[in-house]
Order: C-alpha cells, then structure tokens, then sequence
C-alpha cells in the first residue's frame, strides 16, 4: 500500500505543478503535431500571444493520429475553453469534432491547414502561398532583369496543392514582373526535382539536376529547407556563386542568415507565428464581442525577405 | 474484518497476510483506477461531468475493443503487434466498401479482412512455429501498405452512404454512446467466454501450460489460430468505430496503437508469459490509459511532457502489479 501512497503523492505534486487555473478567458490550441520546428514554433507562439492579452491557453499535441486530435477536441471541449484554435491533421476527419464544439458555443478558429467547407468555423488563418509566392517572383525579376533565366524547380511532393501554389504563386510573379520590366516574359524550367520538404531531399534532387543541367542560373525552392540542402550540391561543385537562390516560403531562421550575408537571394515569409498570433487575436475578439463579420479566410500580410529588410525579420532566438 | 481474540485468530491473521500480494494483485488496477479517479477529480472539476466520463469510455472505445484480442491472444502466450495496422485497414476497407455496396457488406468486408490477417498470423505462428512477435510484426506493415494500397494514399470520405456508419459514431442510446455500448459488451462476451466456456479454458491453458495439452492429445493449433483471428477481427470492428467518429477512411489512424492495447492488457495484470489475465480487468486497464490521456489534456499538462507522464504512470502501476507478485516468492 505504501507503494500506491507514494506514487500518487509524487504525481499529484508534480501534476498540480503543471496544472493551469482556468480563469476569465481559455483559449484551447489544438496541435495536429509538435515533432517539427514549425508547428512547435506555432504553439509556443500560440501560447505566450494568450498569455500576452490576458488569458489562459491550454494546448494539446495530437502527435500526428486523428482520433487523438478528435479526442483533444472533445476534451477541450469538456474543460469549458471559450473559442478553439486548430491545425486539423486531416480537412475531413476533424470536421465532425469541430461542428460538435461550435454547436457547444465555442469558436473555432483554424490556423494553416484547410479544413473542409462544411466545417462551421469563424475563419481560418493562414499565409497565402500565392499572395507571397507573387512578391517572391517579382523579386527575382528585379534582379534578374535582362537575363536569360535557367531555373531548377525543387518541388515537395506530388500532388501536394500547397507545393503547387507556392511555385505558381513565385512563376506568377516573375512573369508580371518581367512584363512590368520589358513589356515580354521568358524563363526556362530546366528541371523539377522532388526533394520530399527536406534538407536531405533537397540535396539529391538538386545533385540529379546539375548532372543533366550544369548551365543552371536560379534553383527555386517550395521551401526554404530544400533550398538549404541545395545548397551544399551547389557548393561542392563551387557554383555556389553563380545561381541564385530563391524559396517561395518559409522563413527558415537557418535561411534568413544567409540572406543576410548575401549568399541567398530572398524567401517568402510564412511565419508560424504571426499566423498564431493573428489566430489568437481573432479568437479574443470573438469572445467579448467586438469581432463580427470575419471573412472565411483571413490572410496574414505577405511579405519577401530579402538582404534590405532581413533585419525586421530576423530572431536569433526564433524556435524555427 | 471480524476480529476475534481467540486462539484461532492467529494463524488466520497469517492466512491473510500470506494471502495480501495475491489479493493486491487481482484488485491492483482497481485501485490503480480508483486513485486516478480521485486525483482527476481533485485536480479538474469538470472530469466528473457527465459529458467528460463519457468522452473518455468513447475515446477509449477503439483502444478497448484491440485490448479484447490482445488479452485473447497474450493468454496464449502470443501477442499481436498487427492491430493498429489492421484497424487502419479495417477503417479504409469500411469507407471505400460502404459507397458501393452499402453499410452491411462495408462491415462484413472490413471484419472478414480483419479476421483474414488474423488467420494470416495465427496460421503461420501455429502451423509454421514461427514467432508471434515477428510474425504479427510482418502483419502489421503488410496491413498498413495494403491500407495506403486501398486508400491511395488519402483520405476516404464515405460521404451520405455512410451515414448509418456516422450515426452509430456521434448517436447515443438514452445517455451511453454507441461505441461505449458496443466496447462494453464485447467485454461482457470475452469475459463469459472465458470464465464459463471450455473454449476459455483452453486458450489459458495453452498460455499456462502448452506442453500438458498437447499431451492430452488437444491439438493447440486450433486454440492459436482462434486467438489471432478474434484479435484481427476486433481491430478491424476499432477502424470502423474510427470511420464512425471521424468519418473518413484512413490509412494512417492508429499508428502505435498496439502499444496501448499491450499496455490495457498488461496494467490489467495479464501475464506476458500467459495464462493469467481477465476480461474486467483488462477494461480497467482501458480505462486507466483513457483516464490517464483525458487528465492530461484536462490539467493542461503539456505536450512533450505527457508522453513522459504517460510512461511513468504505466510504470508505477507495473511496479504495483510486478512488485506485490515479487514479495509473494
């Protein structure tokens, strides 16, 4: 028996510790996943914007499984939260959990991933890949302007839309760019190479390009952590001076450094924080009141990062 | 207690005390649950709503109709690592069968594949003598790519064919929902099953003592196969309640889910050796894992921290558990 008193003493000191007091307003954040920089970023964001206007966040990590969001949902839910913000895992199989929460009387508000039209949420917020791929290629219009374009596509995955607005989006902007600049637009794709999101993806694809294409001039990237595994291909066959290197997104900390030092041409800003913090700032209106009328979709401002204004973005402590 | 000041009274104090270990042991979950019951509700005062318990035995529906086969199948002295596998499996098979054929063959289909990557284990662990742990290991990624195979890759929407299947996931009979009511029976079934009939009796005695029924003449196989078939059909019947919740289809739901079914089982005092383990017990170790998962959420504990949490608590009760049968040597 003395087994089970000290267990439950140990538990109830350090549950207790933990344990928040749900006073005034309770804003539950439901995390699709935590076990990447960018959602990890986004909670804590989430987090310290609550605490900043004067509530109490309670959030809860799905860890990639929908029955577990479903289940978070359910017990935010129960735990009296007054509005809800969620980045579904999946834009059909949260829809039930979240109509059930909203006909509870709790805002939802989603944050990043679309959830299926048929969910009654107050809005979803998100950065427009098309809106910051846009100024991306304008950008690279400027700077290119009256070269001939050779470009290295670094695509996510297949099939994936937001990959697919990101690279759009950038192709959009260079040609309005162009067209603005000379009154006539060309540029070459030489190649796309999938690089599955990541560093290591990054650099394969783009060694598998330069094999076919040494004559490459731009490598755009649908993120910054391709972009930066590109980078060590173009390095150990010394190009690294010769192409430029633009992202139609994220924002990477590891990115902004190199743009700082002039060593990578310019990114589109898709800060996990501001979306969590305009997320959180919608969710305060909602409940006293003084928001009505929100759009479906609320953009955050769209922004390039470039070596000019890297500094305004730039926060050596930024989780991502 | 009586106590009597008699002469008689002291050897049956030692009765008692020699009999303790083995008393804590059978009501070790239970006070396991008890104490997590009283510290949920000193430490949330919504736990004890009447909306927050029936959340938790729904959330814990899936989980606990796995724990069922699991107990079958470690009873044997097996254990069956397919059945987060199968569930996804089962939820896909529901979802894509129920557009074209309607809910009962989508059940039937989803059920009868479950039971096929049963047969599948149970078949080679049986007549092959290969190990469960390897196995049922094979299984599971077997049932996981024919999952992803079946789905594409995405989510099945079962759209306004499959509302009698979402129905059963949000409907409620009086105050119980359904897949509380569906969970709860199968552990009536399972208990009787293995209390009262002789079907029962031999699948612990496989567990316990293989070689003496062999001798006896019993084939074991028949008992071995059984087990893994029950287990594949009920992780199967999980990946629809999902389906029913959600109502989507998935390939990628219930991944590490039997690590929690193994857990239900096990905090429910069965041994991994075999032959020891029960039907009610097993629904209270559901029901600490449920407790457990819904008080984290509820105390707000945070995310990287409740998976160590989750941890140490499934440790402490395995030590009370572990520990009391270690004193009866």
């Amino acid at each position: 028996m003395n087994h089970l008193k000290t267990t439950a003493a140990a538990v109830i000191a350090t549950l207790c510790a933990t344990a928040a007091s749900a006073e005034g307003c309770t804003i539950g954040i439901s995390m699709k996943t935590l076990d990447a920089p960018y959602f990890a970023a986004q909670d804590v964001a989430a987090r310290k914007r609550a605490e900043e206007i004067g509530c109490t966040p309670i959030s809860a990590d799905a860890g990639n499984d929908l029955n577990k969001q479903v289940a978070d949902v359910e017990d935010l839910v129960a735990q009296g939260v007054d509005a809800l913000i969620i980045n579904v895992r999946d834009s059909q199989g949260l829809v039930r959990a979240v109509n059930a929460a909203a006909d509870a009387g709790v805002p939802v508000i989603a944050i990043d991933s679309s959830i299926d039209a048929s969910a009654n949420i107050v809005t979803l917020v998100q950065s427009s890949n098309t809106r910051n791929g846009m100024l991306v290629g304008q950008w690279l219009a400027d700077e290119t302007d009256g070269q001939d374009l050779k470009i290295a596509l670094l695509s996510g995955d297949q099939g994936n839309e937001v990959g697919q607005e990101r690279r759009l989006g950038v192709l959009a902007g260079l040609i309005e760019g162009q067209l603005k600049n000379g009154g006539k637009a060309s540029y070459e794709i030489v190649g796309q190479g999938w690089g599955g999101w990541g560093n290591e993806g990054g650099l394969t694809a783009m060694e598998d390009i330069l094999t076919a294409h040494p004559d490459v001039n731009v490598v755009l990237g649908e993120n910054d952590s391709m972009l930066l595994g590109a980078r060590n291909a173009l390095r150990a066959q010394g190009l690294e001076d010769k192409v430029l290197l633009v992202a139609a997104a994220d924002g990477q900390k590891e990115a902004l450094e190199l743009i700082k030092t002039g060593e990578y041409g310019a990114t589109g800003l898709n800060n996990p924080a501001q979306v969590a913090a305009t997320a959180v700032d919608i969710a305060k209106g909602v409940i006293d009141g003084t928001m009505t009328d929100i759009p479906k979709i609320t953009y955050t401002e769209p922004a390039v990062i470039t070596q000019q204004n890297v500094d305004q973005y730039y926060n050596p402590e930024a989780v991502f | 207690m009586t106590t009597l000041t008699t002469n008689t009274d002291r050897p049956r104090q030692g009765d008692f005390v020699k009999r303790l270990p083995g008393l804590v042991h059978t009501l070790g979950p239970a006070i396991i649950l008890l104490a997590l019951l009283i510290l949920a509700t000193a430490m949330s005062d919504v736990f004890l709503s009447t909306r927050n318990v029936f959340n938790v035995l729904r959330q814990s529906a899936g989980i606990g109709l796995m724990s069922v086969g699991m107990l079958f199948v470690i009873l044997t002295r097996g254990i069956d690592l397919s059945v987060g596998s199968v569930a996804a499996l089962g939820s896909v098979i529901a979802a894509v069968w129920v557009q074209d054929y309607g809910t009962g063959i989508a059940l039937g289909a989803a059920i009868a594949v479950g039971a096929g990557c049963g047969l599948l284990s149970g078949g080679l662990i049986a007549f092959l003598k290969l190990p469960p742990f390897v196995t049922t290991l094979a299984v599971m990624t077997i049932a996981r790519g024919l999952a992803l195979i079946a789905s594409n890759g995405q989510p099945i929407r079962m759209g306004a064919a499959g509302e009698m299947i979402t129905e059963f996931g949000v409907g409620r009979l009086g105050m119980v929902p359904y897949p509380v009511i569906l969970m709860i029976a199968v552990f009536v079934a399972a208990g009787l099953v293995l209390k009262f009939t002789r079907f029962g009796r031999m699948v612990k005695a496989v567990g316990s003592n293989a070689e003496a029924v062999r001798l006896s003449g019993i084939s074991i196989s028949r008992y071995q196969i059984s087990v893994y078939v029950i287990s594949g059909a009920l992780a199967a019947l999980a990946g629809v309640v999902s389906t029913s919740r959600t109502g989507i289809g998935s390939a990628t739901i219930s991944v590490g889910a039997e690590l929690d079914a193994i857990a239900a089982v096990v905090i429910g005092g069965a041994s991994l050796l075999g032959g020891r383990g029960g039907a009610i017990n097993t629904f209270i170790g559901v029901v600490i894992l449920g407790v457990i998962a819904n008080l984290m959420n509820l105390a707000n504990v945070p995310g990287y921290h409740q998976q160590v949490f989750m941890g140490a608590i499934i440790i402490g009760a395995m030590l009370l558990q572990y520990g009391t049968s270690a004193l009866k040597r």
